[in-house]
């Protein structure tokens, strides 16, 4: 690039950083807020804070990691934040997607928005997308720099992971969770998980498709349909309580493969619905699970 | 008080009344009216009478234009009665229906004003003579002092008298009385029976009224119409009408004729 | 009892039964044919014993014990539309079970069926005692049960939406999951099937003579009240172990008797036993039916949604068969408040409205949390966005306090509202069509396809109801069924877990949030012209509750004056709805609020119940914005919450 710029172009571009001292200084829009989890945790990693984030209750329920500081104020729920909340902050840039697209012209009103789609109707792999758009999102917030090291220490991560997986060898994995003691969230292509899965060298045993999210609901006796008996099952919290003593009594339940002790885990959750963070933070807590097993 | 005193009011005005023209009325395919040809008297009380089912009330449901004929013609005057505009038609003719509902929430005087509705619209203002002829209504069914009361906390009898006077304030020449006694005490039936008759004579209404008891029809009507299984067997006056002949006909049953001890009337008795 | 009565609903079981192998077979089959051979099959064969067939016997078992609770109803309240759905059994059930399972988990492991009774006794408890008061009418029961059923409905709605953790859960249970892992189920089921059958079967006979009404029965020397007592209870508590075992099954206890009784299963002795088998049989049918297409649609359908979705229409179809005798409003004196009161009351009206109004205006909650005035440097942001919120949230509830105090007045049943005509059904389908169209919907397409939702519907029960010259009650059982289908539709969405259906769940909830400056002036206008609309119609309104054939003989076209009104009772929700949704119940509060101050004529009752109706809107928006700050629970379901028990309170003042 450095050969392409002409020596005038390079004065130019320095005559305007010093005309326009702001640009140089600080880079970007300042009082920032985001309607999405996987977004304001994106933010953080590229070094900023965001003034509010919605459903800012449920985020050491579902997000987990990265801690949000204490400072950070609740929007209300991400349905339907509260525009009063909004407007007293006063924001410069306003994170949203297009799952709140009716939302939209308002928040346009109160501030620029920036929507970036990591599920969307439309399908197609979830992690490309999120790639996307945390190159998007770091464009606009000028963090670029950041935002390249950020995808570059992702993509060292998952190859990290993979590794690590190459060398213990792990037998094709099922992740679900539990609805109640007779249905279950099965996590498949094309989702978020299902993705991470592809990337560090694990096979999902689940095999057919599910919605744009990347998941089914099934009830638990289509659990028989994963036949390889090598199968392990990765349950994701919360378990509801009376789920675990009314699967013991099943006799089907005792016969599938992953009954079995050392076949079966229960491990923390990780935002299905998230980002590259959230995807790190899958990748992480499956790899040290296979590695404790092995 | 005589019932049958014949003294009509200076102040009545001749009315016009319904003619039938072989009426008929069928269900599915079922008739249960056939071939009715009647011309009822103005100014006079006629009644219908016969046994359950006979079409007694289907008449009159039908005079009402609650239900259209299938078959023949209706005339009210010289008009046709499906010529005639549902104002127009209840500015000429009110209807009692045999259930009333009990409009519960509204005070006597209210429900008399309905009967203003012919008069004044869906739209127009409630006029001075509106509110005039629902005052006469009342005193004209002595209804004055029970004016304020809900209807709901009447008795059966003040609430039929209530519905009458609801009827008066429609100011029409003609009324159509389904069973209003049905639900009565033997003094309640007096009572209201009564004050049909006094309203009819003193306003010069015609009135078509459908009675169960054949005694008390014979005892208040000008004139019988007997019905049997959808068809007119017999009519005329009450003394004509009342045999014994005629009783086994419309009835189906053994039955004699006496005269009542004090009034010149006649009473029928089951042998 | 002859042979030839039993050879119809014999046929139809065994044509059910029938129907059902034809479809299973292929499924055991596969599970069980090379039963001989290695590895895979003897899973298939542990699926086929610990799965498959629970399933089965489940389906069997909750299709007999609805059926049978269905018939029982209908024996005891002589009533053809009665069942565990209609009258609100099943919806209270549910609702007892959600709220256990959020707040108080640990007594679900082995109180589960005695919530489950609670709850259904309960709604059942508060549908006879409406009931009751109309003297236990076919139309008024139904009607009390479904308003008690979208009372539960709402309340779970706002439950889950609170804890969106366990929607999905929640949306699979209230949907009826027949899916089995073991014969736990079913085996709990059994016994508790037998024994009821045993009670009914001890008073069968006296039950008999039911139909001899209670005079004659009991100059038979049988209490009659005594017993109905018990067949009512069995009925709930049937409904009540189904529920707390898989969920609501919908219109299968509707749907059965029914067949029984057209199959030409005369008698109350012989429907009894039919239409247990019956339902057995169909919910038999129906989940075998789903399970062999499941794999078509390749999406997980709970099966109770979808019997409610081919239950419910014929709900319309039963329709024109009910005898709807003459409406006779019972000598229920109209208890209002005392005169002095009342007076005061009225008095303070206005200026209560004008204070309701400026609270709402200026004082609300900061992100600090406490309560504040409005901030002035704040003041012009913070009015741009509450003003339009509380001009719609009062023009709104005024609008439906009019559609509600027409349709009482129309149909004189008390328990008629905006939200049981199906206008807000119809809404919230359109939204549903929207969504699934349109991936995100902006408020504009929402609108629209909300609006044609409503009319499509509306026309819909028009056409149905015509047949009968628009008689209200058959356009509100009309639009009753068509809201339970809805709801179905609604569960199917939710129990996939597709989150689009938080977002229906949202809308039907009614929050004036996206109501902007142009919709509250368009709510306005509206509300300005709908309801001087309703004030030309006063005279009919006047004239209606005399009975059909008293308000003819006055000159009143009531075929016109019924469908005018309808009309624009169905505009004036439909507009409404468009701003605080289809669920408030404040068309069902404010025409009974304003009765009991003293508004008792129609035109003072339209306008005083357009007041209330905007009070009482506006207050609800204000504590739904107030209480979980910064987020927000509906307007529309804050006001159902606090005004049905509030109205059931009413209602028992009156009956004292």
């Amino acid at each position: 690039m450095s050969l392409a710029l002409t020596r005038r172009g390079f004065i130019a571009a320095g005559a305007a950083c010093v005309l326009r001292p702001d640009l140089a200084l600080s880079a970007g829009p300042q009082r920032i807020v985001s309607l999405d989890y996987g977004l304001a945790s994106t933010l953080l990693s590229l070094g900023i804070v965001p003034k509010a984030v919605a459903s800012r209750a449920d985020w050491d329920v579902w997000v987990i990691e990265p801690d949000l500081p204490a400072e950070v104020v609740d929007l209300g729920s991400s349905w339907e934040i509260n525009f009063e909340v909004l407007t007293s902050l006063r924001p410069d840039l306003i994170l949203t997607t297009p799952f709140n697209a009716a939302l939209t012209p308002r928040l346009e009103a109160v501030a620029p928005t920036l929507s970036l789609g990591v599920f969307t109707a439309d399908g197609g792999d979830v992690l490309p997308k999120a790639f996307a758009a945390t190159r998007a999102l770091a464009a606009r917030v000028e963090r670029k720099d950041e935002g390249d090291a950020f995808i570059a220490r992702t993509e060292a991560f998952f190859d990290e992971c993979r590794a690590r997986i190459a060398r213990i060898g792990a037998p094709p994995l099922a992740l679900l969770s539990f609805l109640d003691a007779r249905h279950a969230r099965i996590y498949t292509a094309p989702g978020l998980y299902h993705n991470v899965m592809q990337r560090i060298g694990l096979a999902n045993a689940w095999t057919a498709p599910g919605n744009f999210w990347g998941f089914e609901t099934i009830g638990i006796e289509r659990l028989a349909e994963m036949k390889d008996p090598a199968t392990r099952l990765i349950i994701f919290e919360p378990v509801p309580a009376d789920v675990m003593p009314k699967l013991e009594e099943s006799p089907l339940w005792q016969a599938l493969p992953f009954a079995r002790p050392g076949q079966l885990a229960v491990l923390p959750g990780a935002l299905m619905f998230g980002m590259l963070n959230d995807a790190m933070r899958f990748a992480r807590l499956i790899t040290d699970h296979l590695e404790q097993a092995a | 008080m005589d019932a049958r005193s014949p003294d009509l009011s200076p102040g009545s005005r001749p009315a016009a009344a319904f003619r039938t023209e072989a009426l008929g009325f069928a269900v599915e395919g079922r008739s249960l009216l056939a071939d009715i040809s009647i011309s009822f008297a103005p100014g006079t009380i006629c009644g219908l009478v016969g046994h359950n089912g006979s079409g007694k009330s289907t008449l009159l449901k039908l005079l009402a234009r609650q239900q259209a004929p299938t078959a023949g013609r209706l005339f009210f005057g010289e008009k046709p009665l499906e010529a005639m505009g549902a104002q127009a038609f209840a500015r000429q003719v009110a209807y009692l229906p045999q259930d009333v509902t009990a409009a519960n929430t509204m005070t006597v005087r209210e429900l008399v004003a309905c009967g203003r509705y012919p008069w004044h619209g869906a739209l127009g203002r409630f006029s001075d003579l509106d509110a005039h002829k629902v005052e006469e209504a009342l005193a004209l069914t002595h209804m004055e002092q029970l004016s304020d009361r809900l209807v709901d906390t009447l008795s059966g009898g003040e609430r039929q008298r209530a519905w009458l006077a609801m009827l008066m304030a429609q100011d029409t020449g003609c009324l159509l009385l389904d069973e209003p006694t049905s639900a009565l005490d033997i003094a309640h039936q007096m009572e209201v029976l009564a004050l049909v008759r006094r309203l009819s004579h003193e306003k010069g209404l015609g009135v078509v009224i459908v009675l169960h008891d054949i005694n008390m029809a014979a005892r208040f009507c000008d004139r019988l119409y007997a019905l049997k299984a959808g068809r007119l067997i017999a009519q005329g006056e009450p003394q004509a009408l009342m045999t014994a002949d005629t009783l086994h006909d419309i009835y189906g049953i053994e039955m004699n004729v006496t005269r009542h001890p004090a009034l010149d009337i006649p009473l029928a008795y089951v042998c | 009892m002859s042979l030839k009565s039993h050879l119809g609903p014999a046929a139809i079981v065994v044509m059910l039964l029938g129907l059902s192998l034809v479809l299973a077979a292929p499924q055991a089959a596969v599970l069980m044919g090379n039963a001989d051979a290695a590895t895979g099959s003897a899973m298939h064969r542990l699926v086929f014993l610990n799965s498959t067939l629970p399933r089965m016997a489940t389906a069997l078992l909750a299709g007999a014990s609805l059926a049978l609770s269905g018939a029982l109803f209908q024996q005891v309240l002589r009533n053809p539309l009665a069942s565990p759905t209609t009258l609100g059994i099943s919806a209270g059930a549910n609702l007892a079970l959600v709220a256990v399972t959020l707040f108080v988990p640990g007594l679900l492991g082995f109180g589960r069926d005695l919530v489950a009774l609670c709850g259904s006794a309960a709604a059942a408890g508060l549908v006879f005692l409406m009931g009751a008061r109309q003297k236990f009418s076919p139309i008024s029961l139904v009607m009390s049960g479904l308003v008690v059923s979208l009372w539960c409905g709402a309340l779970s709605a706002v439950l889950m939406l609170l804890n969106e953790r366990y929607l999905v859960s929640l949306f699979i249970w209230g949907a009826g999951s027949l899916s089995q892992q073991s014969w736990a189920i079913p085996l709990s089921l059994a016994p508790k099937l037998a024994l009821v059958c045993l009670v009914v079967a001890a008073i069968l006979r006296p039950l008999l003579l039911n139909e001899l009404g209670d005079a004659g029965a009991r100059a038979l020397g049988v209490h009659m009240v005594r017993l109905r007592v018990v067949a009512v209870m069995a009925a709930v508590a049937l409904a009540a172990f189904v529920t707390s075992a898989v969920g609501v099954i919908g219109f299968i206890g509707l749907v059965s008797p029914t067949i029984a009784r057209l199959a030409g299963a005369p008698r109350a002795g012989q429907q009894l036993v039919w239409s247990t088998l019956i339902g057995a049989a169909l919910l038999f049918l129906t989940d075998t039916a789903l399970l062999a297409t499941a794999g078509a649609f390749a999406d997980f359908l709970p099966t109770g949604a979808v019997t409610a979705i081919f239950g419910s229409p014929l709900l319309l179809i039963l329709l024109p068969r009910l005898k709807i005798r003459h409406r006779l409003m019972e000598a229920e004196a109209p208890v209002s408040l005392n005169p002095a009161t009342a007076r005061l009351a009225k008095r303070l009206m206005l200026p209560a409205a004008v204070l309701v109004l400026a609270v709402a205006l200026v004082f609300g909650r900061s992100p600090d949390l406490g309560f504040t005035l409005m901030p002035p440097d704040l003041s012009g942001d913070l009015l741009a966005l509450r003003l339009p919120r509380i001009a719609a949230a009062f023009f709104s509830g005024a609008m439906l306090a009019v559609a509600g105090t027409i349709l009482q007045r129309l149909t004189g049943n008390e328990m008629a509202s905006p939200e049981v005509l199906g206008i807000s059904a119809g809404a919230t389908l359109g939204v549903a069509v929207a969504v699934f169209l349109v991936a995100a919907p902006g408020l504009g397409a929402q609108l629209g396809f909300s609006a044609l939702g409503a009319f499509a519907v509306l026309s819909v029960i028009f056409l149905l109801a015509a047949r009968s010259g628009l008689q209200p009650e058959r356009v509100l059982l009309a639009g009753i069924a068509l809201s339970a289908m809805v709801d179905a539709v609604i569960g199917v969405i939710g129990a996939t877990g597709d989150p689009r259906a938080v977002f229906l769940l949202r809308w039907m909830s009614g929050s004036t949030y996206s109501v902007s400056a142009f919709g509250a002036l368009m709510a306005a206008v509206l509300a300005v012209l709908l309801i001087s609309g309703s004030a030309f119609m006063r005279r009919w309104l006047e004239l209606l509750p005399l009975g059909s054939s008293a308000a003819s003989a006055l000159g009143v076209p009531v075929g016109r004056a019924r469908f005018l009104l309808l009309t624009l009772a169905g505009l004036l929700s439909a507009a409404a709805t468009m701003s605080v949704g289809p669920l408030s119940f404040v068309g069902l509060m404010a025409p009974h609020l304003s009765r009991q101050l003293g508004f008792v004529r129609a035109t003072p009752q339209l306008f005083g119940g357009a007041l209330i109706g905007g009070m009482l809107m506006v207050a609800a928006d204000w504590l739904g914005r107030s209480l979980a700050y910064p987020y927000e629970i509906p307007a529309g379901l804050v006001s159902a919450l606090i005004g049905a028990p509030f109205l059931i309170l009413l209602m028992r003042r009156a009956r004292a």
